[in-house]
């Protein structure tokens, strides 16, 4: 029971046809969507995600099975316990993701994901090569903590993982209200990836956008409103190892020259945050914002 | 461990191909900062809060400097076919060689960016000397 196929190497013909399908479809509609040097650059930090998984996924998995291993309970192999695996695994994953753009030592790997200015599918593709030292794994360490087998967590997060890729597209509009009330969709994670202040850091889900509405990160897309894509400071080249390491490096530096009771905030204060108010975090763009906006 | 280096061989390949593909098929397109309106529109697109009120656009258009009120300058420079906006801060590292105005950042990743700004260029270098020290 504990051994199942990897389900992401069975999808991804799939995800080539539809970056073939999508690129198409961009130069009949729109050939500005893709942009060579940067879709070359995303499926690069794929690749280099891929690379980082085959070498460090073992300890993940070992990490995982150690804290099954001290379980209080053991949830059945069932029907019921894998959809409840894949809930529970959502939710695991939203936290994540929110930990990942509020506190900059995992936003250091996450920022990866977001450092395209473009938003197509081969920016699904745009993965972290340092997810395993940035330790972003323990978000869901819980659950194996709680009972479920480490391989039907790796299961349902390679599921999940598969879902999110087809919502990377501007090649679809919106679906009909009782999908877009449930299920993480193309028109919510556009707002993800945006950097208009309105939208910053807001739509964390991964397939449930429920998790966004029930701990208040919902925002929805605002027709009329064009949105920009990328980070807030955008890289200035395709070079792939500077967009890799960037923020590492500049944690690096400022934990160097920072005084000593300001290195915990540049560790693991939210991304943009200064000791002297010399950066601005998204809170403090997106407060601006509202400011301007109410007059 | 064959299968697996043949795996990450494949997967390589498959990479390169899409990349080639996107280009092979014209992708992309010719993006360039159109007139003095556009570049003030980019520079507060990349910095928030920066109310441009005069810019000087390079020749080819694919770069700019806008100043605000304040004097600040933001540096707007082509990336793909997208723009990526710098808040021009000093020390500054400029050079004017008679109508083309070099303003190295001094940032990993970015180049210096050489600005053919015609009769502009002296104007534009002089405001370079007057910026105030401003949020980086």
């Amino acid at each position: 029971m504990e051994k199942l196929p990897d389900p992401v190497q069975y999808a991804i013909p799939a995800f080539v046809a539809l970056i073939i399908i999508e690129m198409i479809w961009a130069k009949r509609r729109a050939p500005d969507k893709y942009e060579p040097k940067d879709t070359l650059n995303s499926l690069l930090f794929g690749f280099g995600s891929t690379v980082a998984g085959v070498l460090f996924g073992g300890i993940m998995i070992g990490v995982a099975y150690s804290a099954y291993a001290i379980r209080p309970i053991t949830i059945p192999w069932t029907w019921w316990a894998w959809g409840l695996c894949f809930i529970l695994d959502d939710l695991a994953y939203y936290v994540f993701h929110r930990a990942a753009h509020r506190v900059r030592w995992f936003w250091a790997s996450h920022v990866n994901h977001h450092s395209s200015q473009h938003y197509n599918l081969s920016t699904a593709l745009r993965q972290t090569w340092t997810g395993f030292f940035a330790a972003g794994f323990i978000f869901r360490l819980p659950l194996a903590f709680i009972g479920f087998h480490p391989a039907m967590l790796l299961f349902c997060g390679a599921l999940n993982l598969i879902y999110q890729f087809w919502i990377h597209t501007e090649a679809i509009g919106r679906f009909p209200r009782w999908f877009e009330a449930v299920m993480n969709t193309p028109s919510h994670h556009r707002v993800h990836h945006a950097v208009n202040p309105r939208y910053l850091d807001r739509n964390y889900a991964g397939t449930f956008i429920v998790w966004d509405k029930m701990f208040g990160t919902f925002a929805p897309e605002v027709e009329g409103e064009p949105i920009r894509y990328g980070i807030v400071k955008q890289l200035g080249s395709f070079n792939l190892l500077w967009g890799v390491f960037h923020e590492w490096v500049g944690i690096v530096q400022d934990l160097w020259r920072a005084p000593f009771k300001a290195k915990f905030g540049y560790l693991f204060g939210p991304p943009g945050w200064s000791h002297d108010g010399s950066r601005d975090t998204s809170d403090m763009i997106r407060a601006r914002w509202e400011h301007n906006r109410d007059g | 461990m064959t299968a697996l280096a043949i795996q990450m061989a494949a997967s390589l390949a498959a990479v390169l191909a899409l990349g080639w593909l996107a280009r092979w098929i014209g992708l992309g397109g010719d993006m360039r900062i159109t007139d003095t309106a556009h570049a003030i529109s980019l520079a507060h697109e990349g910095i928030y809060g920066f109310s441009g009120v005069d810019a000087a656009i390079d020749r080819a258009g694919y770069s700019a400097l806008v100043r605000d009120r304040e004097g600040r300058h933001a540096l707007i420079m082509i990336k793909g076919n997208k723009f990526v906006t710098r808040l021009v801060t000093p020390p500054i590292e400029g050079r004017l060689d008679h109508k083309l105005l070099t303003i190295d950042l001094r940032e990993p990743d970015c180049a210096p960016v050489t600005l053919n700004l015609g009769d502009k260029a002296q104007y534009w270098a002089s405001g370079l000397r007057h910026i105030p020290t401003a949020k980086a």
